[in-house]
């Protein structure tokens, strides 16, 4: 379970947000520039909140000893918005990159469908493969939470369906908190099991997602 | 005619590179990724040699290194080494002048990717040391070339400040730059213009294999 209480002053507003996840998909939904990313960031160890305390099961991110846990640390899965792959290893050198078992690796490219695109390089694949790539990469560390930053954001609609179907189907295997960033409503709508409204940074709106089960078997099949 | 000059050059800029480049990159590292209190003037000495004429670096190197000198009596009386008018001179004329090269082509080097991918790294649980080699090293690493010719091309052509500190003793400190000028100040202009030829070869294979191997290594993950 995540438990999240975050302060931390920005240039346009404050960001002021608590959040308590637990092994659901939560979306953070919210125009650009309303703190979404910064949040993620603060969870992940790329920024620092001013106040506040992050933490993960049992684990506590900050505030502690070293005044924030070391990034390495933290377990987290990060797929960020323009996926930040490796541009000089080839896909297969990407994922194995922080795996903790071998075996693993084979069974996500499989699962993933991406095992045939295991030596070629990041520029030579397209966007939903990248995507899928970076998703393979965050869940072979075999990470405590899963921070995906707007995965889905420079996707065609088709290829936005067939992403939310993987996402979907390694939720049900892996089971992990997930915290997604978007600013599309529909995509919240569709992945979330709950929806939180972020604004200038203050959480506005806290939203059950009724009828999940159906809406995920209509993305699946 | 002996070989000499060439063999004593290529011995000085060859430590010479090996210890800039590896010094210059984990200054640049350094430097390029915390801030603290007088790094601007930290910076600006490290680049001093680029804008003083080498004569004058060669002064101030005879100053400190000379046996009465602060650090020439410290080498002297520890470890019995005298740099003046002995090839460790000329090595240490060519590291300090070559060091600000490889420092400006390490920092614009450790700048020049997307930033992001280290901490991408760190996310996925691996530690600093291999993040530096695996994603920040490979990813520098045409600028890091590009320092690493520059820092061998300077080396072997240093003249003044070695001048200054080594001085020419043939069979000692004669490398190939010196042999040059006091060819040509003896008047042996054939001896002097088959050095100048020998230099000119190996700056332009430098700089030739610099360019295709940079070429070559990068369209392996970039986009044409």
């Amino acid at each position: 379970m995540l438990l999240l209480k975050l302060f931390k002053q920005l240039e346009q507003f404050n960001l002021d947000v608590e959040v308590q996840i637990e092994k659901e998909i939560c979306v953070l939904y919210g125009p650009s520039g309303s703190g979404k990313t910064t949040v993620l960031n603060c969870i992940a160890g790329l920024d620092h909140p001013d106040k506040g305390f992050i933490q993960l099961n049992d684990l506590l991110f900050y505030p502690c000893k070293k005044r924030s846990l070391p990034i390495r640390e933290r377990e987290v899965g990060y797929l960020f918005q323009d996926y930040a792959l490796f541009p000089h290893m080839t896909v297969l050198k990407n994922v194995r990159y922080g795996a903790k078992q071998e075996q693993l690796v084979m069974e996500i490219l499989d699962t993933l469908e991406i095992d045939q695109l295991k030596d070629k390089y990041p520029h030579q694949i397209s966007g939903g493969e990248q995507q899928r790539v970076a998703l393979a990469r965050a869940l072979v560390t075999e990470p405590k939470i899963l921070l995906l930053d707007e995965p889905f954001s420079n996707l065609d609609q088709q290829l936005k369906k067939e992403c939310y179907r993987f996402l979907l189907h390694l939720y049900h295997i892996w089971a992990i908190p997930v915290l997604l960033v978007t600013h599309d409503y529909e995509e919240a709508r569709s992945l979330g099991h709950y929806i939180l409204h972020i604004d200038q940074g203050k959480i506005t709106k806290r939203e059950k997602v009724v009828e999940k089960i159906k809406r995920k078997d209509k993305i699946i099949t | 005619m002996s070989f000499e000059p060439l063999f004593l050059s290529l011995r000085v800029s060859a430590i010479a590179t090996v210890f800039v480049f590896f010094l210059g990159m984990f200054t640049a590292r350094l430097f390029s990724k915390r801030d603290f209190y007088g790094k601007a003037f930290l910076e600006s000495f490290i680049l001093l040699p680029i804008v003083l004429p080498p004569t004058v670096v060669g002064f101030i190197l005879l100053y400190l290194f000379n046996r009465n000198g602060l650090i020439g009596n410290l080498l002297s009386n520890w470890f019995g080494i005298e740099v003046v008018f002995h090839w460790m001179g000329a090595l240490i004329a060519a590291i300090v002048v070559a060091f600000p090269l490889m420092y400006q082509s390490a920092c614009a080097a450790f700048t020049s990717y997307d930033q992001k991918l280290e901490s991408v790294a760190l996310t996925m649980g691996v530690s600093r040391s291999k993040t530096f080699w695996t994603i920040s090293f490979p990813l520098a690493w045409p600028g890091l070339l590009a320092g690493l010719v520059l820092t061998f091309a300077r080396s072997i052509g240093e003249f003044g400040a070695t001048l200054m500190l080594a001085g020419y003793i043939p069979g000692r400190t004669d490398t190939v730059p010196m042999t040059i000028y006091f060819a040509v100040q003896s008047g042996n202009n054939r001896l002097a213009a088959f050095w100048a030829i020998v230099l000119i070869i190996l700056g332009y294979s430098a700089v030739l294999w610099l360019n295709h191997w940079s070429k070559k290594s990068m369209t392996k993950y970039k986009r044409k």
